[in-house]
């Protein structure tokens, strides 16, 4: 290694030495003195170099297409030759994928390349022929957690509210009765002589009629029931206002209170 | 008067609406008095009529001389006593409302919140009939309870409806 980089060193001050020593030998000789300007090389060479210039941009875009269309003749005649299978694997093998491709996405301005894609794409037939390809149902069906997606749904709306506001509920319930009839299903589904029985039982209608037909009398007999009521709470009031009792009376409550007074004292 | 009287007095009542809130309470001392006194007004009025019963048997089998018998006052008290403690007896054991009581719309009942039996009645019969004074108990009674409710354990509670409560069986104390 030593030995090459002392050769480079020594073949680069030779170089130096021979452009020195060259160079007004040179310069002398393609542009002698007294020799008229139009025959002196160095204008023939000025003369090369504008054409070139002139011409650099077509030449160098035929030099392309020649190469082009010699590397792809080259191709299709090499590539049948050339097994690259194992190639592709030895390349792959000795490249770092991971080390390359996040070098790709650091370079690459990914939001721009993709919204550059997504202008060239015709999405809606992306999608179009995507969804023709998919039975989305069944892959829906199968993938995705219906129950939790649903569940986490509703935990973020309020149902009800939503409903409310956006569901004219007047127009679906006239909907739904126009659409049944609700007579039929209450005789059908409801035990209406079930249901009569019971409520016969539950308003004792006997005692009910029977209280209600004393109808002048028992007025008279609630109204001194009433007051006597009174009068009772009045008593108990100034008996507890002499004796200094300032609690209220334990007489509160019925059925409950009578059975927890009987506890009370059957422990006294 | 037992299980949920508030069920009870809340689907299709016919009690007041201003009278629920205090149905099962403890009556008070006048409520309970002038029960007492509307029963003894029957007493008398029995009494009376056994009385007059007696002259008519008298008059019948004297029709010379008619007149109205002298009965002795002790004969007297004993006859109301007597007549007192049936219809007490009677109706507490009963439907637990003698007719003053009906009409006041409280009822008796035992520590249980049933209707008394009949020797439990009988014995609160006689003990009010001896000492009715024990009624005033009540004014001074916390829980609005007369002497005679105190030593047998009942209660009487306002209780306007016509439904008759539970009775006491065998075997429930």
């Amino acid at each position: 290694m030593g030995a090459v980089m002392a050769t480079g060193r020594t073949v680069r001050r030779g170089v130096r030495v021979a452009g020195r020593l060259a160079g007004p030998v040179v310069r002398t000789a393609i542009d002698p003195p007294l020799v008229p300007q139009r025959w002196r090389p160095v204008r023939l060479l000025e003369q090369w170099g504008r054409e070139w210039q002139a011409q650099r941009g077509a030449l160098v875009t035929s030099g392309v297409d020649a190469v082009s269309t010699a590397t792809a003749s080259a191709a299709e005649v090499v590539l049948p030759l050339v097994d690259l299978t194992p190639l592709v694997q030895g390349v792959l093998e000795r490249l770092d994928l991971d080390a390359v491709a996040s070098r790709a996405i650091d370079d690459l301005d990914l939001a721009t390349v993709v919204a550059q894609v997504i202008d060239e794409l015709d999405v809606g037939q992306v999608v179009d022929h995507a969804l023709s390809e998919v039975d989305l149902t069944r892959l829906v069906v199968d993938d995705v957690d219906l129950g939790g997606v649903v569940g986490a749904a509703l935990d973020q709306v309020d149902l009800t509210e939503v409903v409310l506001t956006k569901v004219d509920l007047g127009a679906v319930v006239y909907a739904a009765l126009d659409r049944l009839d609700l007579t039929e299903i209450v005789t059908e589904r409801v035990d209406l002589a079930g249901i009569a029985e019971q409520v016969v039982d539950d308003i004792d209608l006997p005692d009910l009629i029977q209280e209600s037909t004393g109808s002048v009398a028992s007025e008279a007999v609630q109204s001194a029931r009433l007051q006597s009521v009174s009068a009772d709470e009045k008593i108990s009031a100034l008996a507890d206002r002499v004796l200094l009792r300032f609690g209220s009376r334990r007489n509160v409550g019925s059925g409950a209170a009578l059975e927890a007074d009987s506890t009370s004292e059957d422990e006294t | 008067m037992t299980g949920s009287p508030d069920a009870h007095w809340s689907s299709a009542s016919t009690v007041p609406r201003e009278a629920r809130a205090f149905q099962g309470n403890r009556a008070g001392f006048v409520t309970r008095a002038i029960a007492v006194g509307f029963d003894f007004t029957i007493v008398a009025g029995v009494v009376l009529l056994l009385y007059l019963g007696y002259t008519v048997v008298l008059f019948v089998f004297n029709p010379s001389n008619p007149q109205l018998p002298d009965v002795p006052a002790g004969l007297v008290l004993i006859t109301g006593g007597i007549t007192a403690h049936l219809l007490f007896t009677v109706a507490w054991a009963t439907t637990g409302r003698t007719p003053g009581a009906r009409v006041m719309g409280i009822r008796v009942v035992n520590f249980q919140g049933k209707v008394m039996r009949i020797p439990g009645a009988a014995l609160r019969a006689l003990f009010c009939i001896g000492f009715m004074p024990g009624l005033f108990w009540v004014i001074v009674s916390n829980q609005n309870r007369s002497l005679q409710d105190t030593v047998m354990r009942t209660s009487v509670i306002y209780d306007w409806t016509k439904r008759p409560p539970e009775r006491e069986k065998k075997g429930d104390r």
